[in-house]
């Protein structure tokens, strides 16, 4: 991701962050962006709800 | 008598024995781990702090108790080590960072309440890496090899055992960390399942993944552990009221015809070829006690890295925002650190509940793997210990981030909460190789039961690491 379109991001979102700050998340984002696609690329069953609030119970 | 050079060795549980037996005492066991830190430490960095006076008064408080007949449990009177993360009243509690520096608590995490409860007696705290992210300060050092790194965030603990330091350290466990430094240093370490060990007291890193456990020499001390610390606490939202089973009862009775499901998917894709060589021959030992080994199937496996990201960015950022927001104290965080929770202010929403989805999915994926199968077995890491000054490692000729390689195996447990340990199982170019055994949800006794055998049958946790000084002589200080 380019540090100037991150930066605009930023500020945005209200995360205005130094050039030196966006240069290292920019890197960090792109070193992870992979793994994300192939999260929103998953084709999960239309009534499959999320996990809210993560609790373990007993299989029964 | 004085102590012996070989107490720090011996395991948590023989140590309990000859405590009770009145063999030694709280006092020679404590002399016998602060001597060993004393001569050690200042290689392996095991520990960030270390309370010599407190400790040997607990000592000499333990030992009174026991000659009056108040013997409390298997843990009175056998010095531990806790993660710098642990609650510890008057014992400041950093968190791995500069951040938390004059941090002390004014209550007790709620396993180092039990843990106390029963007789534990602190030796000290041990290092982590920067609010269990990033790199470690100062470095820790593998005891097999002090060139090498002894995993994450729990590494201080992982060394500590294998170094024999001390005869256990707690660590906590959001993606791996307990199980990744156990694999890497050849000990056990155990994650029960999410919510049956209290996280109270622990400091947050990501609520829905965080666990806290033991790291221990065998198996039979987790599982003493596992007896303490065990348990509804209601200071824990996460903490479930499942009742807590007797650890010790079946842990003897071996694996025959017990079923040991092996995932096709994920685990055997990209691993080194000599980790994978000595896993397999640990199946192999398995089948040879009487186990039956199968494959099993769980293909939302090879998708789950994303969701893990996800959450764990989004919820460390949010924990940790009030103090970035505080230019003093965003100012001591470290350059990379401060990244990472930097990055996690740019994870979407939508990708946060996908993710979420996706767990769902997976724990019904891996509850139909459990059909027919007792415990899962899986490598625990695909690589072996790496140099401390190594940032990648190519595993199948590829190059990969080692942050991003060691927790490929051990995150899908702490996305599902089931319980999972980690047990030496042998050696690969004189580095450890850890077997990942992961259970059915509070079923913690039959995965120990499954290690115990292991560990019986091979005695791999028997070996000792070289002596990290004669290491560092030779190793470190060398032109």
């Amino acid at each position: 991701m380019e540090r100037e379109r991150l930066a605009a991001v930023a500020d945005l979102a209200g995360y205005p962050l130094s050039a030196a700050d966006l240069a290292q998340v920019a890197s960090i984002l792109a070193g992870i962006t992979e793994d994300i696609e192939k999260l929103r690329a998953l084709d999960l069953p239309d009534d499959l709800e999320p996990i809210l609030t993560f609790r373990v119970e007993p299989w029964v | 008598m004085a102590a012996s050079p070989d107490w720090p060795w011996q395991s948590l549980a023989e140590a309990a024995a000859a405590v009770k037996a009145g063999a030694v005492s709280p006092m020679e066991l404590t002399r016998a781990c602060l001597e060993r830190i004393e001569r050690v430490d200042r290689v392996v960095h095991a520990f960030v702090s270390v309370d010599a006076q407190g400790a040997l008064q607990d000592a000499a408080k333990a030992e009174r108790e026991i000659k009056a007949g108040h013997y409390r449990s298997p843990l009175h009177g056998i010095p531990i080590g806790l993660k710098d993360n642990y609650d510890t009243t008057g014992v400041a509690t950093r968190n791995g960072s500069r951040v938390f520096a004059d941090r002390m608590p004014t209550q007790d995490a709620t396993t180092w309440a039990r843990l106390r409860e029963a007789g534990a007696m602190l030796l000290g705290k041990t290092t982590m890496s920067e609010a269990a992210w990033g790199v470690d300060f100062p470095p820790v050092r593998n005891p097999w090899d002090v060139r090498r790194n002894p995993g994450l965030s729990s590494g201080g603990s992982g060394a500590a055992v294998a170094a024999g330091l001390c005869f256990m350290a707690m660590g906590s466990d959001t993606g791996g960390s307990i199980r990744i430094p156990a694999g890497l240093s050849g000990v056990v370490g155990l994650k029960a399942t999410y919510g049956r060990v209290s996280r109270a007291g622990v400091m947050p890193h990501t609520w829905s993944l965080d666990h806290a456990g033991p790291l221990s020499r065998r198996v039979e001390d987790a599982a003493l552990v596992l007896a303490v610390i065990a348990g509804h606490d209601p200071r824990d939202p996460a903490s479930a009221d499942v009742p807590v089973g007797d650890y010790l009862k079946d842990l003897k009775r071996g694996v025959r015809r017990m079923r040991i499901g092996v995932p096709r998917e994920h685990f055997w894709d990209r691993i080194e070829g000599r980790v994978e060589a000595v896993v397999r021959q640990a199946l192999r030992d398995l089948e040879g006690a009487g186990a039956q080994v199968k494959d099993v199937s769980i293909p939302h496996m090879a998708t789950a890295l994303g969701a893990i990201l996800v959450t764990e960015m989004a919820s460390v950022t949010t924990w940790h925002d009030k103090y970035l927001r505080q230019p003093e104290r965003r100012a001591k965080y470290t350059p990379e650190v401060r990244a990472l929770m930097d990055a996690g202010k740019f994870i979407f929403a939508t990708d946060f509940l996908k993710a979420q989805r996706l767990r769902r999915a997976l724990t019904d994926q891996v509850r139909a793997a459990f059909d027919g199968v007792d415990v899962l077995a899986t490598p625990t890491l695909p690589l072996c210990a790496w140099d401390v000054s190594e940032s990648h490692v190519q595993i199948d000729g590829q190059p990969e981030h080692v942050l991003h390689a060691c927790w490929r195996f051990t995150y899908p447990w702490n996305l599902t909460g089931l319980p999972a340990l980690s047990v030496p199982c042998g050696f690969a170019a004189e580095l450890p190789v850890g077997l990942q055994l992961v259970g059915r949800p509070f079923d913690e006794a039959t995965v120990l039961r499954v290690g115990h055998a292991y560990q019986e049958a091979t005695r791999w946790h028997e070996r000792r690491p070289p002596d990290p000084v004669g290491q560092a002589d030779a190793r470190l200080r060398r032109p």
